[in-house]
């Protein structure tokens, strides 16, 4: 009877010698939550980014600007995505509804005020500072509409119901003949005024777009780590738990929901204004899977890997459509490669496996 | 003074009664044991007093109010909390995170978004104190997910402490303890009992008969024993079962 308790008490303490160990290895990098790198690469991506088009200029690669400016784009719908999926664990394959969703506000409002006619009895406008904001309005009740729906179901029923969704606004869209149906509509006779003055121009586009962007970044950063950002993330790692602390999870999770529908929504309507053209294409499931694609490649969880998802996607298209029209198998397998090498993406491959964005 | 208790407490699963008739009550200042063989239906009694289980039949009172139909977050905050024989901890965050969340769950709302959280000092300052009286303090920057299975028993209590709850379950909080951290936290439970209602299931004998003040024995979902641990130590029945649940330990 005493030999095995003697052994027990021995394995015990080797254990506890272990983790004492253990805990020494990771103090060396402190508190994991506080580390600063994260901020830091967010930091030096985006100066990259605001430093990209004058190169590309200087370099005479002119047209890359629009491409960067899509980079931008993307990269904000991507990362709202990220703070659903990444911090918040809701695997949404429904965002491209929200991002059609953005593009058909402002789509129709500039659609009405070429055309003069109202819509909905409001009419029509092509300012930015009117069209953006409702888009982001509209995406955002749209988000509470199909998240508080969807935040009712679970694990892979969760995804379906988004993705359900995703089609039922798509097939909405297609049927909207009076923008064109399933063929879509031009704006190109509207400006891209933005306030005062007129965006028409790509580079200055590129940096008002850029401007939004950095505005989402710094606000989507002190989200995370907000009070509210920990409710969401501990529902991530422990649903049940969080409701045992006293916490009311769905109305969190629905909140964080409607905030990424509502951002993306932003982008969607950014989208149209660039490419001054209006189509069903934007609200494509297979558009959200290619938003979730690029929160994967760039890493979950981080916010700023969004962005980098997006530069990798659109860079390799770029690139390598000139060597071959099958890109996409390359797209392939760099997703292979992050999820069986480097589940934290491009970010965790930067950074290091333990300094995660908080 | 609070009181939680429940009266004709009823749970079957398929045709398995796991409750029967249960009627059972702890009131603060006092540490009320529960005990009974393995499957006896202690962890499922807990679940339906802390509102995770919904009860087939029966009422389950706070201070005399019915709250049977309260739901899980809505009762934590009416003041029932509760550890998890599993531990149940969140290994996204660090230890003082876990304290952290668990103490910001007694703000009236969250949706605070722009203040780091990491900046409530108050917070933190009340995190480390849990976190101290449960013997963490060393452990407190690492990740969660880096504690040894002894400590994050110590977590768990650390975090059902947090809301400082009228009414305590803790669930086998020592099981898989070293001995000394089990004795240094049975002490902390006691010294709980002051303002709290504590109602602890725990294996371990020597701490229900040192730390209790009353004993219950649960069997096949029913109460068998109730009363002081002189008596139930005494109890011709509970000796039996007891007994009988050793042999069937030997073999
Ligand atoms: N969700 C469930 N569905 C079906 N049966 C269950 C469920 N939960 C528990 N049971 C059964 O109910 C009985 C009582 O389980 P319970 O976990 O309450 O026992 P316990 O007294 O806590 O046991 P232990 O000492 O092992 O922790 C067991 O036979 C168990 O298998
Ligand atoms: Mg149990």
């Amino acid at each position: 009877m005493a030999e095995p308790a003697a052994a027990e008490t021995r394995s015990r303490r080797s254990r506890s010698e272990r983790d004492r160990s253990e805990r020494d290895r990771f103090e060396v990098f402190g508190d994991r939550s506080a580390s600063r790198w994260p901020l830091v690469l967010t930091a030096v991506v985006m100066a990259a980014l605001a430093a990209a088009p004058v190169w590309v200029e200087a370099t005479d690669r002119g047209y890359l600007v629009t491409v960067l400016t899509r980079v931008v784009i993307f990269g904000l719908a991507a990362m709202s995505l990220d703070l659903v999926v990444g911090y918040g664990g809701m695997v949404s394959l429904g965002h491209a509804a929200f991002f059609g969703a953005g593009a058909y506000t402002a789509g129709a409002l500039t659609f009405h005020s070429l055309d003069g006619s109202a819509l909905l009895g409001i009419p029509g406008t092509d300012q930015a500072l009117i069209t953006w904001p409702a888009a982001a309005v509209i995406g955002g009740l749209l988000g509470v509409v199909i998240g508080g729906l969807s935040l009712r179901t679970r694990g892979v029923y969760f995804i379906m119901a988004t993705l359900a969704f995703n089609q039922m606004v798509y097939f909405l869209f297609n049927a909207l003949e009076i923008y064109g149906g399933d063929d879509g509509v031009g704006l190109f006779a509207a400006g891209r005024s933005i306030g005062p003055f007129d965006a028409s121009d790509d580079l200055v586009f590129f940096y008002v777009c850029f401007a939004v962007l950095t505005v989402s970044v710094v606000l989507l950063n002190l989200v995370v780590r907000s009070p509210f950002g920990r409710v969401v993330r501990g529902c991530r790692d422990n649903q049940a738990r969080m409701a045992a602390l006293g916490y009311q999870t769905y109305r969190y999770r629905l909140a964080a929901f409607a905030l990424s529908a509502s951002i993306t929504s932003l982008a969607g309507a950014m989208a149209v204004t660039e490419s001054q053209f209006l189509s069903p294409t934007y609200a494509e499931w297979s558009e959200s899977g290619e938003l979730l694609l690029m929160v994967i490649i760039g890493g979950l969880g981080s916010l700023i890997g969004g962005i980098i998802g997006a530069a990798a996607l659109f860079l390799l298209e770029e690139f390598s459509i000139d060597v071959t029209d099958n890109w996409q198998f390359f797209v392939g397998l760099g997703l292979l490669a992050v999820v069986l090498g480097a589940p934290r993406g491009l970010t965790g491959a930067l950074l290091g496996r333990e300094r995660r964005n908080v | 003074m609070s009181e939680l208790s429940c009266t004709g407490l009823r749970k079957a699963f398929g045709g398995l009664v796991v409750t029967n008739d249960l009627a059972l009550g702890v009131s603060s200042g006092e540490v009320h044991a529960l005990i009974g063989p393995n499957g006896a239906g202690k962890t499922t009694a807990l679940a339906q007093l802390s509102g995770e289980l919904r009860p087939d039949g029966g009422t389950v009172w706070l201070d005399g109010a019915d709250i049977t139909h309260l739901s899980l977050p809505l009762r934590v905050r009416a003041g029932v909390a509760r550890s998890y024989q599993i531990s149940s901890i969140f290994q996204g965050f660090t230890v003082a995170e876990n304290v952290e969340l668990a103490l910001q769950a007694t703000d009236r709302h969250s949706f605070r978004f722009f203040r780091p959280a990491a900046s409530n000092t108050a917070r933190v300052a009340r995190a480390s104190e849990l976190l101290d009286r449960v013997g963490l303090t060393a452990a407190a920057g690492i990740s969660a997910r880096r504690l040894a299975h002894g400590q994050t028993r110590q977590l768990e209590i650390a975090m059902a402490m947090a809301s400082r709850p009228k009414v305590l379950l803790l669930d086998e909080p020592m099981a898989g303890m070293a001995p000394d951290e089990a004795r240094r936290l049975a002490d902390l439970v006691r010294s709980l009992a002051s303002d709290t209602a504590v109602l602890l299931v725990e294996h371990d004998m020597d701490i229900v008969f040192s730390a209790a003040d009353r004993v219950s024995v649960l069997c096949e979902g029913a109460l068998i024993a109730s009363g002081d641990p002189d008596k139930i130590r005494a109890d011709p029945e509970v000796r039996r079962l007891y007994l009988r649940d050793d042999s069937e330990a030997e073999d």
